[in-house]
């Protein structure tokens, strides 16, 4: 199997840089997400490698071979690479068998060869009942089944999936994200994922890298170095819901601005002697609980603004001084601990596993 | 290996190339040759000519003409095809889908044939109609003239209303009925809503039709050369033309007839451009896509009076007509009583034994299949470059490839002489091929437009699908577009073939002795007073036009099936 490179790759359209200067490095046979808002390059990055695309500067190397460069371009048909589109892509004249078998006919792979390993990928994503039928008599999830045993037969070196998932219904959208996984584990192809959608990045991904809206890569790393300790706000907030507090230094701690409340001490390190700080939390990095006696060190007193039964979990949403953030916890234990506090009364609130942010403008702004 | 790549010209490249020569071929050259012709002589802008021409009562009297004839035409047949269209999609009307297919039939009657018909009928004096008048009220004169601008506007109008009623009827359908009901809901009475709602809403539909009514009048041949030539009633194309014969195609006509051409596709132009302000002001997403069950008005007393109006409009433009052509190519001698004893198979047969006419009729087959069959490709290669590939300077392909749309057949008649009489070392006077190219340049944007359509719907991602999967792009475009856009090429070739078989405003300024087509065969044959012959010809055509229309219809309405 071959690793992916990207050296110095510069893209732009209409004179807008879309990605100014990309360098990543795919290992081989890795399950490698690339995740970002809508826009920000991450689809270009894998057109690129695909060849639909050509760099305005710097070089792609897919394994030994260089596939792009600013001077010159193989075509995509010469790349051995697997590709799955959001909308699927698939034929619509053309039958289940007829769609898997395309890559061996133009690769001219002997016909039982190629019949034999076309009947292999369609039984590898179960759909071996529906060889005959056409695109339009099959479901969505169906027709990217469809799509993906179309970019396995061939066994590429690479494959690239742009957003695979995105037009499935939740269910589906579980199921097939094992199906791939599961798939990976089978061919060892190296594969890269595009995608905004973090719940599967961090379900699938052997690393991610995060990209910002300027085509900026702002960290690189496995799903739980990413999701535990994220370089900045913004890898931060993009991984999941996130509530950030600013906190200011009071004597020889950090307090919540405007408050006396601290939120723990952040690890030694370039926030540790700053004068001010951001502190991220996932709704679930707090203990929500009734206001009783003094406030220790790692609490705060706020107010409920909003409380709202999301089923398995309750999410608050509450204001500590200026600032507000949100706090979520299991319905069971809400029930056993009788801490559903009402709207507008105060509410305590335990804080463990802040993330810790330099609140210095410009390195990483929160935005999205 | 990449280095061992060479930079060789691809199938991208050759198509780009392709289709742009063919638009500089037949749509560019021609176009700018008039251009040039009219306003530059030795190389010199020449506005004096211009104005000599425009100062000549003859050619302006006919520039009047052209906008009386498309005035009026514009706003009788928009009159009668809101009607019917309202008719049709909002009143319980009986038997509603029949009538409305029966109202396009008018669209397959080719209107200069319709013209000679009226002429035989409506005449002063030897019109059967006229004649019968006459006698029975013992009038001295003759109560009306066909052969006027009045007669001209009335008989454009009978045939050319479908161009509303479709666009009228087809909106009136897909209106959200929902819009009507909530004023309904609000108190609105059926007249409050009709004025207030229902018509707002559908007018850039209206004045669609409407403005292609107009542009295609404006640049009508057949027509005025059958009831206004004789007459000395003369709109442009009829003027462009009377100035070319009677010069015998010197210089001196040509140049005449490029200036005339210029005015036609500056009034063509402004037409275009008002008709694109409106629909780009009308699109209220008022049209939905999904067909709803509109609000019908129930005419209760007027039902069964208002059918009758109907199929008596449609007996009295389609099928009296048609039956008096029919029967006058039968008639021994014309002007004879029409009754059994007169009547005979003579001119059919005869129609099969005169050369001009078998000529004819083969030259109108073979121009109508191969430019159809052409057209269609290159329309196909041409939409391709425009919707799916990414160059620079593809608003210019669009922009030619579209243009002949927007060219009265006339002007385009007038560009190929001057392109294809030997300038560039290719004389095609006289001969067939060019009437073919001709026909080309003039169907373009039917098979551009039709096969863009059909080519939009064919997402980006399948072709790279399949470029991944190691199709080259030429293995893709043979695999996997094609087969896509197969419907929208079928389409194309129809929509070349049925009004290219009836052809007569280009043809009439680029036949040959030998390279008549049937439009112009039968208005030589009127001309030059053999009036059965031409009635006997007419007849073969509608035959002709109605089989293949009909044929064609039972070929698509399959292929839609099998899609």
């Amino acid at each position: 199997m071959s690793d992916i490179r990207f050296h110095s790759v510069r893209k732009s359209y209409d004179g807008k840089a879309v990605l100014s200067d990309l360098n990543l490095h795919i290992h081989s046979g890795e399950c490698f997400v690339l995740i970002g808002p809508s826009g920000c390059g991450k689809t270009v990055a894998l057109r690129l490698i695909a060849g639909f695309e050509t760099p305005d500067e710097g070089e792609i190397r897919i394994g030994d071979r260089v596939v792009a460069s600013a001077k010159q371009s193989l075509p995509p048909e010469e790349r051995r690479i697997g590709v799955v589109f959001q909308d699927y892509a698939v034929w619509p004249h053309m039958d289940v068998t007829q769609n898997v078998g395309y890559p061996l006919k133009m690769r001219r792979t002997e016909k039982a060869e190629a019949a034999r390993r076309t009947v292999d990928a369609i039984g590898q994503v179960n759909l071996g009942p529906y060889q005959h039928r056409l695109p339009s008599q099959l479901s969505g999830g169906q027709q990217q089944r469809v799509a993906l045993a179309r970019a396995l037969v061939a066994e590429p070196e690479v494959m690239l999936l742009d957003e695979p998932l995105t037009n499935l219904d939740a269910n589906l959208r579980e199921e097939m994200r094992f199906e791939i996984k599961d798939l990976q584990h089978k061919t060892k192809a190296t594969i890269l994922y595009v995608t905004h959608d973090h719940e599967v990045a961090l379900a699938i991904a052997d690393r991610i890298a995060v990209m910002d809206s300027k085509g900026k890569i702002r960290q690189i790393g496995t799903p739980e170095a990413v999701y535990e300790h994220p370089a900045d706000p913004f890898v931060c907030r993009f991984l999941g819901v996130s509530s950030f507090l600013e906190m200011e230094r009071k004597e020889n701690r950090f307090v919540i601005r405007g408050t006396d409340y601290s939120v723990g001490t952040p690890p030694p390190g370039s926030v540790a002697d700053a004068s001010e700080a951001l502190a991220a939390f996932r709704p679930m990095d707090m203990t929500i609980s009734r206001v009783a006696g003094d406030v220790p060190d790692g609490s705060a007193v706020g107010f409920v603004e909003r409380t709202s039964l999301l089923g398995p979990i309750i999410d608050f949403r509450i204001r500590i001084g200026e600032q507000k953030l949100r706090c979520q916890i299991q319905t069971e234990e809400a029930v056993a601990r009788n801490v559903i506090i009402d709207e507008g009364s105060a509410c305590a609130l335990s804080f463990h596993d802040a993330k810790w942010f330099s609140a210095v403008v410009g390195d990483g702004g929160v935005e999205e | 290996m990449i280095g061992q790549r060479k930079l060789k010209i691809g199938t991208a490249e050759l198509l780009l190339g392709f289709s742009i020569m063919v638009l500089v071929v037949v749509v560019a050259v021609p176009v700018l040759l008039i251009l040039a012709t009219a306003f530059f002589e030795n190389g010199k802008l020449n506005v004096a000519a211009i104005v000599k021409v425009l100062q000549d009562p003859d050619t302006y009297m006919a520039l009047w003409n052209s906008i009386v004839i498309a005035t009026g035409t514009t706003i009788v047949s928009t009159t009668i095809g809101v009607f019917f269209a309202w008719l049709v999609a909002r009143t319980d009307l009986p038997f509603k889908k029949t009538m409305k297919a029966l109202f396009l039939v008018p669209f397959m009657l080719p209107s200069f044939i319709g013209a000679l018909s009226w002429k035989i009928l409506l005449a002063p004096r030897s019109g059967y109609i006229t004649k019968a008048i006459m006698a029975v009220f013992g009038l001295e004169k003759a109560p009306f003239d066909i052969m006027s601008i009045g007669g001209i506007v009335l008989v454009e109008s009978m045939y050319l209303f479908p161009f509303v009623f479709l666009q009228v009827a087809a909106a009136l359908e897909r209106m959200d009925p929902t819009l009507e009901e909530s004023a309904r809901i609000s108190g609105a009475g059926l007249l409050t809503i009709t004025r207030k709602i229902t018509l707002p809403l559908v007018m850039p539909s209206i004045l669609a039709g409407a403005l292609l009514i107009a542009l295609y009048s404006l640049a009508h041949f057949g027509v005025p050369a059958i009831l206004g030539t004789e007459k000395g009633i003369y709109n442009i194309p009829t003027k462009i033309y009377e100035r070319i014969y009677s010069s015998g195609g010197s210089m001196a006509g040509i140049k005449v007839g490029t200036v005339l051409s210029a005015i036609l596709v500056v009034s063509a132009a402004i037409i275009l451009k008002i008709q694109d302000m409106l629909l780009k002001k009308g699109q209220f997403q008022i049209i939905a896509g999904k067909s709803m069950r509109p609000v019908v008005l129930k005419l209760r007393g007027l039902k069964v009076p208002l059918l009758i109006v109907c199929i008596a409009y449609l007996a009295f433009t389609v099928v009296l007509p048609t039956v008096t052509i029919m029967l006058v190519g039968g008639l021994k001698t014309y002007g004879l009583p029409m009754v059994l004893k007169n009547l005979s198979f003579d001119n059919y047969i005869d129609l099969f034994k005169m050369k001009l006419t078998t000529d004819s009729i083969y030259n109108s087959l073979v121009l109508s299949i191969g430019a159809a069959f052409v057209t269609m490709l290159a329309g196909t290669m041409i939409s391709y470059v425009i919707v799916k590939m990414k160059v620079r300077g593809k608003f210019l392909l669009q922009f030619l490839g579209v243009l002949p749309f927007s060219l009265p057949g006339t002007v385009i008649a007038l560009g190929c002489i001057l392109t294809w009489s030997g300038r560039f070392g290719i004389n095609l006077y006289n001969t067939i091929w060019i009437i073919f190219v001709a026909y080309i340049a003039r169907y373009m944007a039917f098979s551009i437009k039709s096969n863009s359509a059909a080519l939009e719907q064919v997402s980006d991602s399948l072709e790279e699908a399949s470029r991944a999967c190691g199709a080259t792009h030429f293995q893709t475009l043979k695999n996997i577009v094609l087969p896509l856009v197969r419907p929208g090429m079928i389409s194309a070739f129809f929509l070349i073939f049925l009004p290219a078989l009836r052809e007569l405003t280009t043809s009439v300024l680029l036949y040959g002795p030998t390279t008549r087509t049937i439009g112009v065969a039968i208005y030589a044959l009127n001309e030059d007073g053999e009036t059965v012959r031409a009635a006997a010809l007419s007849t073969v055509a509608l035959v002709i036009i109605f089989t293949g229309e009909i044929a064609i219809r039972k070929v698509l309405a399959r292929i839609q099936k099998q899609e």
